[in-house]
């Protein structure tokens, strides 16, 4: 279903594309994803490898303790700690939480790590951020954020509840 | 100098710091659970990867096509810091669909800033983008983690981006002179 919905917008921008700038702009859509394509390839072969490692090296009841349910305010700590420092995209990252999640880790954990990752990552921060956008921008975003890893952590378990 | 600058350029640091990963984790496997442990780990990352493989390259194409379809140095004339809620919802919405990495999204951001986006519609971009980019729900996040906690996280962040229109202008205010003038500079948009 998701790849049918892709695989639909992605051939409606190149109709539009073709449309309305041409065989160029079709050209230059085609550059723009090869760029990427190449940056990313590597990327995202290391990032599949890191996951499934990780979860042959992670044994559940280690997760279970302390990213479990019962693991509660240290579960979402440790969480944020992890998605704050670890230097990854989500081609490491989104797996990684899906075999974490697999093997007993909580929802308010687990919602504490992808928002802090989001929201308050240093080294895309450091690396990204300050230098595209500026220190004045970076800095006062990142003091805004601060708190939202948190207050995700603390919400999401009883939201969850809803659908389970 | 040029050279110097050249071989920065080729080394990618995310790239040096995922291989500083790997051969961590692959250290601790090989340790703990020796050879067989190495082969279980890299047959889940095949499976891993045939999972994602067409989605992801499908997610590129569109990234590609997005960025010939909306410039933004174009986009950015309508992000000014007088251009009020639509200003915002034009940050908030071109950070929705910004696909692709780090690497896409600041130099995204940069060539915004230079043609003009403010601060506020420039904090929707980036909170946007972050918390709930469209590409990497669709490509990453349901597939992997589910619908049920998909939608959990979605509900508790939904109104972060919101909350960061307003403060980061507020706080940005607050900031001593000294830093406030470090504007960034126009980086080239390669």
């Amino acid at each position: 279903m998701t790849l049918g919905v892709m695989a639909g917008l992605f051939l409606t921008s190149l109709l539009v594309i073709k449309w309305r700038h041409g065989n160029e702009g079709v050209k230059a859509g085609v550059h723009q994803t090869s760029t990427m394509l190449r940056r990313i390839a590597p990327m995202m072969v290391m990032g599949m490898i890191i996951a499934a490692m990780a979860s042959v090296a992670l044994p559940s009841e280690v997760i279970n303790r302390w990213l479990g349910d019962e693991s509660g305010m240290t579960g979402v700590l440790i969480g944020i700690a992890v998605g704050a420092t670890v230097p990854a995209g989500p081609y490491v990252v989104i797996p990684l939480l899906g075999t974490l999640m697999a093997n007993g880790a909580g929802v308010g954990p687990l919602a504490a790590f992808i928002t802090a990752w989001s929201v308050i990552p240093i080294s895309r921060s450091l690396v990204w951020e300050y230098p595209f956008l500026g220190a004045p921008f970076a800095i006062s975003r990142y003091l805004v954020a601060l708190a939202f890893p948190l207050i995700a952590g603390l919400l999401a378990p009883p939201v969850f509840t809803l659908f389970e | 100098m040029v050279l110097l600058t050249r071989i920065k350029r080729r080394i990618d640091p995310s790239l040096l710091s995922l291989l500083a990963i790997l051969a961590i984790v692959v250290t601790i496997v090989f340790v703990l659970e020796g050879g067989d442990g190495i082969v279980e780990g890299l047959r889940g990352s095949w499976s891993l990867t045939k999972r994602a493989l067409p989605i992801t390259l499908l997610g590129m194409g569109l990234a590609g096509t997005l960025q010939v379809l909306a410039p933004p140095g174009v986009v950015g004339k309508y992000m000014g810091d007088d251009s009020g809620l639509l200003g915002l919802a034009i940050g908030m919405a071109a950070g929705l669909i910004t696909p692709g990495g780090p690497y896409v999204m600041y130099p995204i951001g940069n060539a915004l800033m230079a043609s003009g986006a403010g601060i506020g519609p420039m904090a929707g971009y980036v909170s946007a983008r972050n918390l709930v980019t469209v590409n990497r729900l669709v490509v990453w996040e349901l597939p992997f983690l589910g619908w049920p906690f998909t939608l959990t996280r979605l509900i508790v962040s939904f109104w972060m981006p919101i909350a960061t229109v307003i403060l980061v202008p507020i706080v940005y205010r607050l900031l001593p002179h000294a830093i406030r003038d470090k504007a960034p500079s126009k980086v080239a948009n390669e």
